[in-house]
């Protein structure tokens, strides 16, 4: 549905029509809907669970409203014309009147990147909450509630963040759509597992929100600003310079790495992002894999004029070399995982390092191509590992479900999925195919630091991927029929009825959503041929238009520096022509070796895996990927230890100094002084005559001291 | 700072003090007792360290002073930390005698006998009495035995700590302030001293004169000539040995009757009033009533009814 | 003995000697004070209080003859008239409150109090 509006719009928008009278005619107050009807869906949700609502209202209330939201965002992106437009919604804070100039409004920065983003995310929210209506019905009351009041802050919040127009209402939404996935991660808030990942989810982003704000406050300090339009207007003018020194300017990329690789599950800080499985799979889908942790590479393609104002471009150096080694880690943590949710968060923490990688070596609409086929690619593999899940009782391990496209009822699933994997894998012609080869051609044009190495590296990944994709999709969907049932008992009471399980298949909402994502996913190929005029079509379209790219002379500058050998040849050929050969090829090795293991000797697969076990050189391999290189163990030592250490430490000096001798002991002073001088008062003549004796000592003392000494002179 | 020296050595004798009044094992109060000598002699040594004392013969006094001071000071430290009370007195008959040694040191003969006397032979006498009074009248039925009071010390950290600020105080204040004195009295001085109240004892005179060989009725001068006191007048010229000039007790003498006669009266009525003080305290007192005590005066017994009559 | 006093007859004190004197004086009266403020017999007490007129005793004669003024032991011919005294009517109180209470414990007495 969201694929064909855009398909549409887009159509619609190669029309010239003259914008800029359509905008004095039109009230553009009206955007402000896609920010609001999420809060409304917020407000209803929480009458809702005050009225004890037991039915299905809450998900309708939040399905229309963010259908609304969509349409809204629909009816933006058919008025927008290209420079874009500050639409301004609410006055929030304006210290314009004391001289700095500090504006901060409630306003919507309408460019394509803004539009791109909003599309999808307003999109995907209404199918997956459509979706959730179905998969959350076992939770029907105060939970039902709870899940889409949880949702509408998430879309509101997620809102925010991509159509602000500074850096603080983005903030906003950027923490914002944090406690959303804090909320939502830890919706089962009964499961201890939930709680924890809940946490660990907050605690982590925590870190790179401190990045994030220092970035905002650096932003303002250097470049006097923080709304996007003034930012480019002071950048591209260049006099930001005698505005401050040059650390902090040479800072803010930095920190807003820090900030992108917290949300967006990078190095060093990806740990959140598998243990968020633990939250209901429509949220996995919506938040962790689609919409939320792309927030990230929005904020570098917002920001990308600050990255581009270091000549070396050092900080996109590290963005890429980051993506990359975060892209090849997970592919390898993935490929020993069990959890078939647990492989896909790992797959989503791979396909985010892409595309930082795609930041890194200067192909924003690479990265934005991405992040866009992605969304539905991977929202598609989610909702259907959430279908199964549903199905069997919580069941996730891929050793014990077998055959299911063989099954009643399955069919939709197993084809979504398999459709999300071909995507996934980067299988010809498959819109991960497109949007994969993007990067991974520019990667080993581009000139920077070992790109070559990266771009290996980067093709090695996706053949790590095709096959931990595929051995899923043979595992689950292909072979034999065989299933065991999961542990988790919520709503199947009629399956343990007549003394053995029976899975129950997706019904209309959820079949619907994955039928609708799927072919989604398929077609999301199309607009990377469509508007040719540029290469990469309509989404280079989208991205160009704004501040990622070409927008400002630095940019332009950096792509023309880019364009001396993105023409350059690879193997020979023109790059996306021989990487669209190479990744084939190697996506079909991936592919055919996981067929060979998983689905026509499946016994090989445990074999090998005994194989490599048994000899000492080699069994920490296997060993090692299983424990996901033991990063959750060493950042136990390296941070969580010290940390527990230095808290024991702190606690001790706290009881021990603050306590004890700072609370008690100001306490205690006085009732010792009086304890000390309580003799001197209890009517004896020793007490008399001490305390006489004492004070006629301490006053020749004192004297003394003064006269002679001149202690205290 | 040099003045916190003998506060730190003041300290150490101090400790040393403490240890011996604590309650504890007899090695230890000995141990205390050797580190409040240490502490003493410490500060002994830095007052020999002042400027101005040379020779042997300081040395012989520096000796002399060092041993009397050691036993008075022993003395009183046994004083304070014996258990029974008539050593205390006994130990502080040693402090008196050590103390007239130190007087004998500073020339004051007629004092030191005088405290001698005074003191052992009166004041302390009179607390045997007290004392053995007070024994026999408490200690009835457990003689021999230590009352409790005398056993244990009374918050001896605070008394300590109470006396070594003291202790502190006062030789810190004789450190830094004995340079302020001005300039003690030399030869001349006290030979010129001498000689003027020679001049005024006329018996003490004329014995001197006689005896140096001046006839009766001679007219002479008694003047200073290279701090020797010589006589000189109708054409004799005769020096006055130092034997026959007045000594100290006749210059104490002469001082408290020539100039502080009034004080010498004052102390003669606190004496008497002392004497009547102690016989009105010291009598039996014998509890009267109120009634008994108007009787015995020759008035009225109030009755209550009259008493309320009276108030309205 | 005399040989050794009058050498030092009709000669000036050095202050080493006066210095000496007078620490010696502080602290025999440290001392009394001391034992005056921990012993609880009254009787050891006074004691305790004509030691420190031992220690006054000799810081006047020492100051009576660093400035050759014989009313350095004027005053201590009154010194012991007041300790006589002193001892006279201290000692009757002794004997008066001992019969009150049958014990010389210092700390039976707190009538100090407001």
């Amino acid at each position: 549905m969201s694929l064909l509006s855009m398909l549409s719009s887009s159509v619609l928008t190669a029309a010239p029509v003259p914008v800029a009278d359509v905008h004095q005619a039109f009230d553009m107050g009206w955007a402000g809907l896609i920010l609001w009807l999420p809060l409304l869906s917020l407000i209803a949700c929480g009458c809702c669970a005050m009225m004890r609502c037991t039915s299905k209202l809450p998900a309708w209330i939040t399905v229309g409203s963010l259908a609304g939201s969509f349409v809204t965002a629909m009816f933006l992106y058919l008025n927008y014309e290209p420079p874009g437009d500050v639409v301004n919604i609410v006055r929030w804070i304006d210290l314009s009147w004391v001289g700095g100039g500090f504006e901060a409004n409630i306003s919507f920065y309408i460019d394509s990147l803004s539009l791109l983003w909003i599309l999808f995310v307003t999109g995907l929210g209404t199918l997956i909450a459509f979706y959730a209506s179905e998969y959350m019905e076992t939770d029907l009351g105060s939970g039902y509630c709870r899940f889409f009041a949880g949702v509408s802050v998430f879309l509101f919040a997620m809102s925010a963040l991509v159509l602000a127009d500074n850096l603080v209402l983005l903030y906003l939404g950027w923490e914002g759509v944090g406690f959303a996935s804090y909320w939502l991660i830890g919706y089962y808030y009964t499961k201890p597992e939930a709680v924890a990942a809940a946490k660990k989810a907050f605690i982590v982003n925590r870190i790179g929100d401190l990045g994030l704000a220092l970035a905002v406050y650096l932003c303002w300090t250097s470049f006097g600003t923080v709304q996007y339009d003034e930012l480019v207007t002071v950048i591209e003018s260049g006099d930001y310079a005698r505005m401050t020194d040059d650390w902090s300017v040479a800072a803010i990329p930095w920190l807003l790495m820090l900030a992108a690789f917290g949300k967006s599950a990078q190095l060093p800080l990806y740990v959140w992002l598998p243990d968020a499985m633990e939250g209901p799979t429509p949220v996995s889908a919506l938040i962790h894999a689609a919409t939320m942790v792309t927030a990230g590479i929005y904020l570098l393609a917002r920001m990308y004029p600050v990255f581009l104002l270091d000549g070396d471009h050092t900080a996109l150096h590290v963005v890429a070399w980051v993506g990359g080694l975060t892209a090849l880690l997970a592919a390898t943590i993935g490929m020993a995982q069990y959890d078939i949710k647990r492989i896909m968060a790992y797959s989503t923490v791979s396909q985010l390092g892409y595309m930082f990688m795609g930041l890194g070596v200067l192909t924003t609409y690479g990265a934005a191509y991405h992040v866009f086929t992605h969304a539905f690619f991977k929202a598609a593999l989610f909702l259907t590992c959430g279908a199964v899940m549903h199905g069997f009782a919580g069941q996730l391990d891929l050793r014990k479900l077998s055959g299911l496209r063989h099954m009643k009822g399955w069919k939709i699933t197993s084809y979504a999925m398999l459709i999300g994997c071909l995507c996934l894998a980067g299988f010809p012609f498959t819109s991960g195919y497109f949007s994969k080869d993007a990067i991974l051609a520019e990667a080993f044009v581009t000139h920077g630091p070992g790109f070559q190495w990266l771009g290996f590296m980067a093709l090695f990944t996706a053949g790590l991927t095709a096959y931990y994709t595929f051995r899923v999709w043979f595992r689950v969907c292909a072979g034999p029929v065989s299933y065991e049932a999961g542990d988790d008992h919520h709503g199947d009471d009629h399956g343990h009825d007549d003394g053995h399980f029976h899975p129950h298949a997706p019904r209309f909402a959820m079949n619907s959503v994955m039928a609708i994502i799927a072919i989604g996913a398929l077609v999301a190929a199309v607009p990377y041929f469509m508007d040719s005029g540029v290469k990469g079509g309509w989404i280079a379209d989208m991205v160009n238009d704004s501040t990622a790219s070409e927008g400002i002379p630095a940019v332009r500058a950096a792509a023309d520096h880019a364009a001396d050998h993105a023409h350059g040849s690879l193997f020979g050929y023109d790059p996306h022509v021989a990487m669209y050969w190479v990744s084939g090829g190697v996506g079909f090795i991936g592919i055919a070796i996981a067929a060979w293991l998983h689905l026509f000797r499946r016994e090989d697969a445990v074999s090998l895996r005994r194989a490599l076990l048994s000899r000492s050189a080699t069994a920490w391999l296997p060993r090692a990927m299983e424990r996901k290189w033991y990063v959750d163990e060493i950042y136990h030592a390296l941070i969580r230890a010290p940390l527990w250490v230095g808290s024991h430490v702190l606690h001790g000096i706290d009881r021990i100094l603050v306590d004890m001798v700072l609370v008690d002991g100001t306490a205690k002073l006085p009732r010792l002084l009086g304890r000390w001088v309580q003799p001197l008062t209890n009517g004896t003549v020793h007490a008399s005559a001490t305390a006489m004796a004492g004070g006629v000592a301490l006053l020749v003392i004192v004297v003394l001291l003064i006269l002679h000494l001149g202690v205290f002179a | 700072m040099p003045g916190l020296l003998p506060l730190l050595a003041t300290g150490v004798a101090a400790l040393g003090l403490l240890l011996i009044l604590l309650p504890g094992p007899v090695a230890v109060r000995r141990g205390g007792g050797l580190v409040a000598i240490g502490g003493v002699v410490w500060l002994m040594l830095q007052t020999g360290a002042m400027p101005g004392d040379d020779a042997v013969a300081a040395l012989a006094r520096q000796a002399a002073f060092v041993v009397f001071a050691a036993m008075s000071l022993a003395g009183a430290v046994q004083m304070i930390s014996q258990q029974r009370p008539v050593y205390s007195a006994l130990f502080f008959v040693l402090v008196v005698l050590s103390t007239c040694g130190v007087l004998l040191l500073l020339e004051a003969w007629f004092m030191a006998f005088s405290v001698v006397i005074v003191y052992a032979g009166a004041i302390l006498i009179t607390y045997m009495f007290v004392l053995m009074l007070a024994q026999q009248a408490s200690d009835a039925d457990h003689i021999g035995e230590i009352p409790e009071y005398d056993r244990r010390a009374h918050e001896p950290v605070a008394g300590v700590i109470v006396a070594a600020l003291m202790a502190g105080g006062l030789t810190l204040s004789v450190f830094t302030g004995i340079a302020d004195l001005p300039k003690p009295a030399d030869t001349t001085e006290q030979v010129n001293a001498t000689a003027t109240l020679f001049d005024h004892l006329p018996r003490m005179r004329e014995a001197a004169l006689a005896k140096a060989g001046v006839p009766e009725g001679t007219e002479v001068t008694i003047t200073v000539i290279d701090d020797v006191v010589h006589a000189v007048g109708g054409g004799h010229e005769v020096i006055i040995p130092t034997e026959d000039l007045p000594g100290s007790t006749r210059q104490v003498g002469w001082d408290l009757v020539a100039r502080f006669p009034a004080s010498l009266e004052v102390a003669g009525v606190v004496l008497l009033m002392a004497m009547f003080g102690a016989v009105v305290l010291a009598r039996r007192q014998i509890d009267m009533g109120e009634d008994a005590l108007r009787a015995s005066a020759g008035l009225d017994v109030i009755a209550p009814a009259e008493d309320e009559g009276a108030a309205s | 003995m005399s040989d050794l006093l009058h050498m030092t007859l009709a000669s000036a004190m050095t202050e080493a000697d006066l210095a000496r004197f007078l620490v010696l004086s502080s602290l025999l009266f440290a001392v009394g004070l001391c034992g005056f403020l921990t012993r609880r017999n009254l009787i050891v007490m006074f004691l305790c209080t004509e030691l420190m007129f031992q220690a006054a005793v000799i810081a006047f004669v020492a100051f009576g003859r660093w400035h050759w003024d014989f009313s350095g032991q004027v005053f201590v011919i009154f010194i012991l008239t007041i300790a006589a005294a002193e001892a006279a009517l201290a000692l009757a109180l002794v004997v008066l409150l001992h019969r009150r209470r049958n014990t010389l414990d210092a700390d039976t007495w707190t009538e100090l109090h407001e």
